[in-house]
């Protein structure tokens, strides 16, 4: 039950431990929002005729509030279930959430293809 | 067997369907949970800044009483150490001198009086005990913490009431015990 590092470290080297962990999360969140949605972009924003900088700084904004949001996702998981027995991780990786992914390019794919 | 508590539930164990084995209605009905009770309010407080009231039957510190003229009420018998299932009181008798009939209530005072608060559990029984109504549990007062074990035997300069009558320390709600 107790992860190897919680007991090996203490004070500031755990806490650098965690730390970085949390760099990573963030890191991991700022690519997500950056690929997946639309980085520093707002819907319509485009339309309203703004001045450049404030579209920058709004960007700016944006850009931190989704990697905000993706962090709490993080922690919210992480809070809810704080430790997902390993083989249901497993069985929920490669038995559930593959075949979704597979299911969900196909879709993509066959929507595409229709509106085209 | 009959169950302890209306809460409980007979598990039932059978083989999970599609839908339980995929996990995600569990873990998104858990996540609804989390984030219901992150807008609920605290059952926490913030312990040293903020402080919760006491139950009228928390039994604390400990208080020897003095009678009304400002004289001490305790006449050292010994019975609250009797009582005391902790062994935590201590006590040397003493003969009241004709000068100090002000100080003391009868002709005998306690002239040490001890208890031991590492060894105290707080029952309450001295209380119980004593026949002068000298000896209380405070329900205002938390016995504090302390760097040795020295400083937990608390002799008679901590635990004897004052004697200015507006820093008297009120007792009646346990005198009465009114709970």
């Amino acid at each position: 039950m107790l992860g190897g590092y919680h007991t090996e470290y203490s004070s500031m080297k755990l806490g650098f431990y965690l730390f970085s962990e949390y760099i990573n999360m963030f890191v991991a969140s700022a690519v997500m929002a950056t690929l997946y949605f639309g980085g520093y972009h707002l819907p319509f924003i485009s339309g309203l005729n703004l001045p450049h900088n404030l579209i920058a700084m709004i960007g700016v904004a944006a850009l931190f509030i989704k990697i905000f949001l993706f962090m709490f996702f993080f922690m919210w998981v992480r809070w809810t279930i704080p430790r997902f027995r390993y083989d249901q991780l497993m069985n929920l990786g490669w038995k559930i959430l593959i075949p979704l992914s597979i299911l969900n390019l196909l879709i993509t794919g066959l929507v595409i293809l229709l509106v085209k | 067997m009959e169950p302890l508590t209306s809460r409980a539930q007979v598990v039932e164990k059978k083989k999970m369907n599609l839908w339980e084995r995929m996990y995600l209605p569990a873990i998104v009905g858990g996540m609804a949970i989390t984030l219901k009770h992150l807008f609920k309010k605290k059952v926490t407080v913030k312990y040293p800044e903020q402080k919760r009231e006491f139950s009228k039957v928390w039994r604390g510190q400990h208080v020897l009483k003095r009678d009304d003229n400002g004289a001490e009420r305790c006449t050292a018998c010994g019975l609250c150490a009797l009582a005391c299932p902790a062994e935590a009181i201590t006590m040397d008798a003493a003969e009241r001198k004709p000068s100090e009939k002000n100080l003391y209530r009868e002709e005998k005072y306690a002239a040490r009086y001890e208890i031991d608060m590492l060894r105290c559990i707080f029952c309450g029984l001295c209380e119980d005990a004593c026949p002068k109504e000298a000896i209380f549990l405070r329900d205002d007062k938390i016995v504090m913490s302390e760097f040795g074990r020295k400083p937990f035997v608390y002799g008679k300069d901590i635990l004897v009431e004052p004697m200015d009558p507006t820093k008297r320390i009120d007792i009646s709600a346990r005198q009465k015990k009114t709970f």
